[in-house]
């Protein structure tokens, strides 16, 4: 499933918001689960059922590799953030073994954009990266 | 007026307008625009070279006035796909923030080691008080002096870029040089290529992918501005040029035994 650039597909979105949640294929149910488990702070099983044992998270300012370092990241992460909430996801594209989105999210610091991309074997994450469009936007 | 002098130890013999600063013989006329022009006006320190190994402003010098010199630039501060230690101290300690200060700071404070090898934090500062950076980075920059101490103190003077860096240069080299095959010949069989545009997978898609108008001079990577690799993955943000105007994009690239064998990009 392809997006067109700008088509909203929320899949976690704001409460108020009138976007309906849309989930067609295995991956948005992933993506889906994935976000719930982050929103839950249910890191351990975020990362133990979602990451291969030596999957990996980069991004500008940071990288982590295996479990156990992906479980303190995602913690001190939101930690960071105080809350993250998806608004809507604005890209999405999926394949047999890879998926990308870019997101308008809301933190503490303000409405910015992300953007991910996952390399899954075996239903689980091997590869992530991630990053803000640009992260200026964060700052109010 | 003819003039001849050296550049990052290459000779040169130019003719050169007695009015044309020494900044822009070296960015126009020879094609370095590694040194930067800030303020044109001899205050922000952007376009320091070395001269005759003393650092000196070249927008506050005539081209003329090197006649004879050995001039050296941020290209030539270190050997060709090396990074002297401080350089090295500057991207581990994230001492860049939009860049553009910082080859003049790069040569500003090599020229403060050879001074004084061992500078304490105020002299540091003193010294930089020719160089301004608008994104407020000095706390880092005076990090990374401290830190290039150590690792020349520590390791060969000059330290080799990364396999991967090397790999991410030449695949931007044949990306902007439209070698379609030697680019192909960078992913796997099997590859898989993944934009917003869609997915595609193998040698064959790729081609046609990058056939369809997406690479050479009107689609050229012009600057690399972020560059993270750990492990078999890059993370990059660069500038490209497309026939729209200039695109601010995202990359990211797994490569496995020398080849690519995931890559996903985006717009910013």
């Amino acid at each position: 499933m392809i997006v067109a650039p700008g088509t909203s597909v929320a899949l976690t979105p704001d409460p108020n918001s009138k976007i309906k949640i849309v989930i067609t294929t295995p991956m948005q149910h992933f993506y889906e689960e994935h976000v719930t488990l982050l929103d839950a702070r249910d890191f351990e099983g975020l990362v133990r059922t979602h990451y291969q044992p030596d999957a990996q998270v980069m991004s500008n300012d940071y990288q982590v590799r295996g479990h156990d370092e992906l479980i303190r990241h995602f913690a001190k992460y939101t930690g960071l953030m105080a809350y993250l909430q998806v608004i809507s996801t604005d890209k999405w594209v999926e394949g047999d073994s890879t998926f990308a989105f870019e997101a308008t999210a809301r933190t503490q610091w303000g409405v910015g954009r992300v953007h991910d991309a996952f390399w899954l074997r075996d239903g689980l994450i091997v590869r992530h990266f991630t990053g803000a469009i640009p992260a200026t936007r964060f700052l109010r | 007026m003819r003039i001849s002098f050296t550049v990052n130890q290459q000779p040169h013999t130019v003719e050169v307008e007695p009015r044309v600063l020494l900044v822009d013989l070296l960015r126009d006329h020879i094609n370095l625009t590694g040194t930067k022009v800030g303020c044109d006006s001899g205050q922000c320190g952007s376009c320091v070279i070395l001269k005759d190994g003393i650092s000196v402003k070249s927008c506050a010098l005539l081209g003329v006035q090197a006649d004879g010199a050995a001039i050296t630039t941020i290209e030539g501060i270190s050997p060709a796909g090396t990074m002297n230690p401080l350089q090295v101290a500057f991207q581990a300690a994230h001492a860049v923030q939009c860049g553009f200060c910082t080859p003049g700071m790069i040569i500003s404070l090599t020229d403060l080691l050879v001074t004084i090898p061992h500078p304490t934090e105020h002299q540091i500062r003193a010294w930089l008080a020719g160089n301004l950076c608008r994104c407020t980075g000095y706390e880092n920059v005076v990090r990374a002096v401290n830190a290039a101490q150590q690792i020349a103190a520590s390791e060969a003077h000059f330290l080799p870029m990364s396999a991967m860096r090397h790999f991410y240069d030449s695949y931007v080299g044949v990306l902007n040089g439209s070698d379609l095959t030697a680019l192909v010949e960078r992913y796997s069989p099997d590859a898989v290529l993944t934009t917003f545009e869609g997915i595609v997978t193998g040698h064959e898609a790729i081609r046609s992918y990058f056939e369809d108008g997406r690479m050479g001079a009107e689609n050229a990577i012009i600057a690399t501005e972020k560059f993270i690799e750990f492990g078999d993955s890059i993370y990059t943000e660069s500038s490209v040029r497309t026939p729209h105007g200039l695109a601010h994009t995202y990359h990211a690239f797994v490569v496995q035994d020398g080849l690519i064998t995931h890559q996903f990009a985006g717009v910013k």
